[in-house]
């Protein structure tokens, strides 16, 4: 396993309250339920991730293992969060997975020019959605190998 | 005939030196043979007189100033030659016609200084001298009698022949600064005077040279007649040659339009009106000006010159209100505009006159074209008319700019809309489908059948309408994307959508047949999502049969007319027949419940279903989108199909096929 045990493992970036619970739950009931940090907008996930405002004094290198990231976002929204993820040395390498509504074409091109690591369209039904959270846990954070913080 | 006794003749503006032996008056003529030269005489004469008509006619219609000058010029050509045709009949007082004569014709080269003052500021020093030689010449008309000493002749000529051709050269500037139906009247024009004064300059030889007698008469008779045509063109030409001059100013308007982008205000074509407007009119600048209504004032769109730009005017009572409530194009004087934002510019660029024309777009008055002015225009009217012709063609690329601005807009509204709809309308949904499993699952024990139901339900609600707001999406991303048109396999593609739909195989008797179909140009991931669809409902509509059959192929039909590309559009499968009027028809045939054809127009509206959800899923958006794509190859569909006995669903694609 990871060779630092971290303070967050998963940093899930998301405003509606019901997507928020409804992703936790899928969570949780996968087993995924350690160290999960839910902001509620762009501008609080920039202040967790690189210390600032009401996070300040956080450390930049103790990095989530893996960033969920909505789109549509108050303030700052997840593109442009993606953009200052990955446009950052200290950030680039923590994997960032776009879940989100919109299975617009130009926000999956976009996301990926920017870096994305992955693209994924919450599906309204809810076992299918349980099913692609299951799968994303499973994945960033047991099979996943980052680079040692 | 070393003094020949020199009598200013009327004809053609004293070019032609009455000499007492000739008999050149046609009305106490007797009979005898009309030479060749009295016959030029007599046309040319006649065909003043009736130019002089033809001005004062004009004058009367429409009492402009330049009008009036150009009839007074004409009239005192026609004067004097009347006055030389009734000399002789009229006895005692011959000498007195004569001489009223004389004096008309002498006061044609200021009348036509006059005319130049219109379009071009004349020196006042030129204009002093050329009274002055009206003065001097009339004072020797009338106090020396006939006939008169070569000094005499001469500084009668002198003053004449350079004040005419001072008019001519001015005309020749004139011209060459203006353009569209003034500038081929005024070239005329320049024409006319120029051999005007070359004939009075050739009259003038033999007084000035006595030594040597040059008969040049012939020569002037034909120089007169030449300089009769050209003025009557220039100044009173007849109604088609109009016609033609403004025809050739449009088309080469228009050429240049051509290939010139559409933007969404319609800049490019207002800048195209206005560079044309300033070199029609020779004029200085011009501006299209729209009005607003709410601020009540009229503000430059375009221009062709940068002390117009952002400029904003609300004139208050002046002929520019006259002229914008009237909708009718104008000239005006500056002093008169009622705008002190245009007189400020016409200050600044030293404009003396201005026309404003009313611009019209989608039958309301959309603004004004307004052109600043060097001094005036001499044909104004021809002006007015050719640029309210301009700005008329220029209102209908206005109407398209307009309507592909709108079209622009309700694009992006459209876009946004749907865009709003993708991330927005399925949240709530996940929300209601999530949370009632988790109570159905997670709270099992506590739960009535009947909750568990309802609770069942919601959620295939919540789902049915995920799947609405996804095929909608899907409708509506169709006419957004661009057509990728290129030679394609309809077969393969068929299949490839059957692959797709393999799942709804399971389990189940289906026999599906597809033909070898010829090559065809088509969009195709837009071909395939046509075959998915009508493969899908083919499969759906045919679940309850123990032996179900497919089948896609093709048929050879003529060409029909485009009316049955109407939504819904049913129509009888015409007999198959080879030519070159012929196209391709695609087919998927299966032997399904049918439908009712008295339904037949309904099946391809968004969200139109012909069967009961319990009965067969779906949310009515699938036919739909067939259409539209096929619609956007340029093709056709529509169906045949009978109560339980299969359906048949027909399309073409248009445009080249195998």
């Amino acid at each position: 396993m990871a060779s630092v045990e971290r303070a967050v493992e998963i940093l899930l970036v998301e405003d509606s309250p019901h997507d928020m619970e409804l992703t936790l739950h899928a969570l949780r009931r996968n087993n995924i339920t350690n160290h999960i940090k839910v902001v509620r907008d762009g501008a609080e996930a920039l202040d967790f991730l690189f210390g600032a405002g009401a996070y300040a004094g956080r450390r930049v290198d103790d990095a989530p293992r893996v960033i969920l990231l909505d789109l549509k976002l108050p303030k700052v929204d997840g593109l442009q969060v993606l953009q200052r993820v990955k446009g950052d040395q200290r950030t680039r390498a923590i994997p960032v997975v776009v879940l989100t509504s919109s299975r617009e074409e130009r926000d999956i091109v976009e996301s990926y020019q920017l870096g994305v690591n992955s693209y994924i369209v919450k599906p309204v039904d809810f076992a299918q959605f349980t099913e692609a959270v299951r799968q994303l846990g499973l994945y960033w954070i047991l099979l996943n190998q980052p680079p040692a913080a | 005939m070393a003094a020949t006794p020199l009598f200013l003749d009327g004809v053609s503006g004293g070019v032609v030196l009455w000499d007492d032996t000739r008999e050149t008056n046609y009305l106490s003529r007797g009979e005898g043979n009309m030479s060749a030269e009295v016959l030029l005489q007599l046309i040319t004469r006649g065909a003043l007189v009736v130019i002089a008509g033809l001005t004062v006619f004009d004058f009367v219609r429409d009492r402009q100033r330049a009008r009036l000058d150009i009839a007074l010029m004409f009239l005192s050509l026609a004067c004097s030659i009347l006055s030389a045709e009734f000399a002789p009949v009229a006895g005692p007082l011959a000498p007195w016609v004569r001489t009223v004569g004389s004096l008309a014709v002498v006061a044609q080269p200021y009348l036509l200084l006059r005319l130049v003052e219109h379009f071009r500021p004349v020196p006042r020093l030129l204009r002093l001298a050329a009274q002055g030689g009206l003065m001097v010449s009339w004072v020797i008309l009338l106090t020396v009698s006939p006939p008169l000493s070569p000094v005499a002749t001469l500084i009668v000529i002198a003053y004449f022949g350079s004040v005419e051709a001072y008019g001519a050269v001015a005309f020749v500037r004139g011209a060459l600064r203006s353009g569209g139906v003034s500038r081929r009247r005024m070239t005329l024009v320049a024409a006319g005077s120029g051999v005007l004064a070359g004939a009075v300059l050739l009259a003038g030889l033999p007084a000035a040279i006595p030594s040597r007698v040059i008969n040049v008469q012939m020569a002037i008779d034909v120089l007169a007649a030449v300089a009769v045509l050209f003025y009557y063109l220039g100044f009173a030409p007849p109604a088609g040659l109009h016609r033609l001059w403004q025809l050739a100013e449009l088309h080469d308007f228009l050429n240049g339009m051509v290939g010139r982008p559409f933007t969404s205000h319609g800049t490019e074509t207002l800048s195209a009106l206005c560079t044309a407007a300033t070199r029609i009119t020779g004029g200085y600048l011009t501006g299209a000006a729209r009005w607003n209504e709410g601020q009540e004032r009229f503000e430059m769109q375009a221009s062709d010159h940068p002390v117009l730009q952002s400029v904003a005017f609300a004139p208050r009572d002046g002929s520019l209100v006259q002229a914008w409530h009237a909708h009718r194009p104008e000239a005006l004087r500056i002093a008169d505009s009622g705008s002190d934002e245009i007189k400020h510019i016409a200050a600044r660029v030293g404009a003396g006159g201005l026309l404003a024309i009313p611009v019209m777009a989608r039958g309301q008055a959309w603004g004004l074209l307004v052109v600043f002015l060097r001094r005036g225009s001499l044909f104004v009217n021809d002006d007015l008319a050719l640029l309210t012709v301009l700005a008329e063609q220029s209102a209908v690329r206005l109407d398209y700019h307009k309507a592909l601005a709108e079209l622009e807009a309700a694009n992006k509204e459209l876009e946004a809309f749907a865009y709003s709809i993708s991330h927005d309308l399925r949240a709530p949904l996940r929300a209601l489908d999530g949370f009632s499993r988790i109570v159905m699952e997670e709270h099992a024990p506590g739960l009535s059948d009947d909750t568990r139901r309802y609770l069942q339900m919601i959620r295939e609600n919540a789902v049915q309408m995920g799947r609405l707001v996804d095929d909608l999406l899907a409708f509506s991303r169709l006419s957004r994307q661009p057509l990728k048109r290129q030679w394609v396999s309809p077969a393969d593609i068929a299949r490839q959508a059957l692959a797709d739909l393999r799942p709804e195989l399971n389990g189940r008797s289906v026999a599906v047949e597809i033909a070898e179909l010829p090559h065809c140009e088509a969009d195709p991931a837009l071909l395939k999502q046509v075959f998915v669809n009508l493969l899908s409902n083919a499969l759906k509509f045919t679940r309850h049969r123990p032996q179900a059959t497919v089948d896609v192929g093709y048929q050879l039909a003529p060409v029909t007319g485009a009316s049955s590309t109407a939504p819904g559009g049913v129509e009888k499968m015409p007999e198959p027949a080879a030519g070159p009027q012929s196209e391709h028809v695609y087919y998927v045939r299966d032997n399904g419940v049918g439908f009712d054809m008295q339904y037949a127009g309904k099946l391809f509206g968004v969200f139109q279903r012909l069967h009961r959800p319990e009965e067969y899923d779906g949310t009515g958006v699938g036919l739909a989108i067939v259409q539209r794509v096929v619609n956007r190859h340029g093709g056709r569909v529509w169906a045949e199909a009978a109560v339980d006995r299969g359906a048949t669903f027909y399309f073409t694609l248009g445009g080249a096929h195998g």
